[in-house]
């Protein structure tokens, strides 16, 4: 099951994306992903969810109030890093798509009014090449292990920190206490 | 002036000299009663060539009766040449004028002349032929005649007068060059300054060309003005009509699959066989289209609705068919640019509308929605993350205000000194013209007889305030 987290600050856009995907086969080449929804209307909202869940895949609306779609997927990728993202956006000048892709590392960028088929696609895609990227990392981190190069101890804290970024390292406190939690 | 008076002393004895005489004195008689009677110069001119022709007929004969008596050359030759010079001063007198005190001096001139010709040279003429056939030789009758005199004091002044009349005919001679010159002159300043009016006229028509081809830039830079403007507005219109397109489109999309699998239902309850319709009831998933598909056609039908409204909004704020004059509700014309540039304020500001009351403006609602949105965007711009913008409107005496304040950053007095200037923006490179207060307070205070006046502290915010006429002036 993958998981997607949508923001958009309209919610019949919300609405429309959790029918086509409740519906649509999501397919990329043989394989087929079923998925699951998480619908957001604004992003600080999405955010919190984002720490408390895990997703596979981010899709965000570029204009909104709070902040905006790059500034969003900044955020959610500091705290899911693997997770893949996509801008759904019925608008953006060449400087925002700039930002999205040298900043956010987006996957893809979809253009409001969106062709169902090719969204579903692109989430495909997207889910895919994550997918490929996360099972390459592992058998790189497998074969690393038999040669030595890395410990157990080492790919375990890797997935740890992957996980749960930050948690690898003490948070020292001025006072030589330690910080467990850094109100984030 | 009086006439010519003939009498005795003119007569020389010779029969058909003196008939010849008579007549040239008639033909000046005539012409000094022509001059009395203001006769057109036609006239005078035809009078005048007849004496000039019947004088050349004369001294013909005169030459012709000196050549038959064979008098002395030297006479021949001084009388021959009196003759000529004559001639020649009549035709160039008669050339150069023939109205009033022109005709009079040339009267004058002839009959002075005459008297004396006749008095001296003609009689001296006669004197000689009488003593030739006497039975004298030419040069004794020259020598005799100079010598005759009736009286030495006559002929004395005689001689004084002829060269009297030499010199004056050299004198009109020169006279008439001096006249011809000044002609000339005349003619070539008149042609220079024919020349220089053209040139003139030229300048003047490549002056009012390029003043309409400014006149053309001018309006091409309200133009391109206006669609920057518009370009700006497009990218929040596109946001905002590109999102219910977006679902719309979406659930259409969904409401396909939704009636598929309706109608495989009904087939399937057609067929009567339990198997199928229960397999038919799970692909239909039944529970859930009974609660998606009214919110689905709600959610379709609001969006549409959007659209709808947005065009509207959109076609109120240009106003394409209102670019004329007219009495308008700009209260509303406030609230559909409200709605078009919406979308360029709901992200950095909260709006907050207080209308008064305002009755109708004679006015250009186009314009002055331009003029809204350039105010209305600016405010937006103004605000560095998140504001509030108030827009009121009132009434005050025989004018209307409307105002607009955001609690951006405000200005510094030397950039309040200089907002109106064309081309003056604070704004980074390709998000502004500098245009848009300039266009605003030319629309305004040039077009609209109002003020635009503005409030602004760096770091509070800025307001300004719109004073619109109810009544335009008569004459605009």
């Amino acid at each position: 099951m993958s998981r997607i987290l949508i923001v958009d600050d309209e919610t019949s856009i919300l609405k429309a994306l959790q029918r086509l995907l409740r519906a649509a086969p999501c397919v990329y080449g043989t394989k087929q992903f079923a998925l699951e929804v998480v619908a957001c209307e604004l992003p600080s909202e999405a955010l919190k969810r984002a720490r408390q869940e895990e997703f596979d895949l981010f899709i965000s609306d570029y204009r909104m109030p709070e902040m905006d779609g790059i500034e969003f997927l900044k955020q959610a990728r500091a705290i899911q890093p693997d997770a893949a993202r996509l801008i759904l956006s019925g608008y953006a000048d060449l400087n925002a798509l700039v930002r999205a892709v040298n900043e956010v590392g987006i996957e893809r960028f979809v253009g409001k009014p969106w062709n169902d088929y090719e969204l579903m696609s692109a989430i495909a895609q997207a889910l895919a090449h994550r997918e490929l990227l996360l099972e390459n990392r592992q058998l790189a981190d497998l074969v690393r292990m038999e040669m030595g190069d890395k410990t157990a101890e080492q790919v375990e804290a890797e997935r740890l920190e992957r996980l749960e970024p930050g948690i690898t390292r003490v948070n020292w406190g001025p006072d030589g206490s330690v910080v467990l939690d850094d109100e984030n | 002036m009086d006439a010519f008076v003939w009498d005795h002393r003119y007569v020389t004895g010779e029969t058909q000299v003196d008939n010849e005489h008579q007549e040239l004195v008639r033909i000046i008689n005539a012409l000094i009663d022509l001059e009395s009677k203001y006769a057109s110069p036609e006239t005078v001119t035809q009078v005048l060539d007849q004496l000039v022709n019947y004088a050349v007929v004369h001294f013909a004969n005169e030459e012709a009766l000196m050549a038959e008596n064979q008098c002395d050359p030297r006479f021949v030759d001084r009388h021959v040449a009196v003759h000529r010079s004559f001639a020649e001063q009549v035709v160039r007198l008669r050339a150069s004028s023939v109205d009033g005190s022109d005709l009079e001096y040339l009267l004058n001139f002839l009959t002075s002349w005459l008297a004396q010709h006749i008095l001296g040279m003609d009689k001296a003429m006669v004197r000689q032929i009488e003593l030739i056939r006497g039975g004298n030789t030419p040069q004794a009758a020259y020598d005799m005649a100079a010598k005759i005199t009736t009286d030495p004091a006559t002929s004395s002044m005689l001689d004084a007068m002829a060269s009297l009349y030499r010199i004056i005919s050299a004198r009109n001679d020169a006279l008439t060059e001096l006249n011809r010159n000044l002609e000339a002159k005349v003619e070539a300043r008149t042609h220079e300054l024919a020349i220089a009016n053209q040139k003139l006229a030229t300048e003047h028509a490549e002056m009012k060309s390029l003043l309409s081809q400014v006149r053309l830039a001018q309006q091409q830079l309200l133009q391109s003005e206006k669609m920057a403007a518009i370009g700006q507005l497009a990218a929040g219109v596109a946001h905002e009509i590109n999102n219910p397109i977006g679902f719309v489109n979406s659930n259409l999309g969904s409401l396909k699959g939704y009636t598929t699998n309706l109608l495989n239902l009904i087939t399937a309850y057609e067929s009567g066989q339990p198997e199928a319709i229960a397999a038919a009831r799970q692909a239909a998933d039944l529970e859930f289209l009974r609660e998606d598909l009214p919110s689905l056609l709600a959610e379709s039908q609001e969006g549409l609705d959007r659209v709808t409204r947005i065009v509207q909004d959109l076609k109120d704020f240009s106003r394409i068919d209102q670019a004329e004059r007219q009495r308008a509700d700009l209260n509303s014309a406030m609230h559909s640019t409200l709605n078009v540039v919406r979308n360029e304020l709901k992200y950095k500001a909260d709006v907050i509308v207080e209308l008064g009351e305002v009755p109708e403006v004679d006015c250009v609602p186009a314009q002055l929605n331009q003029v809204f949105m350039n105010l209305l965007v600016n405010a937006a711009q103004a605000i560095p993350e998140r504001g509030k913008i108030f827009v009121r409107s009132g009434t005050e005496g025989d004018q209307v205000w409307f105002e607009i304040e955001d609690t951006g950053c405000g200005m510094s007095p030397e950039t309040r000194e200089r907002i109106f200037e064309p081309f003056f923006t604070t704004k980074p490179v390709g998000k502004g013209t500098g245009l848009g207060l300039s266009i605003s307070y030319d629309i305004i205070v040039k077009r609209h007889h109002g003020r635009l006046d503005v409030q602004s502290e760096p770091g509070k915010g800025t307001t300004f305030r719109i004073w619109l006429p109810i009544e335009q002036p008569a004459a605009t």
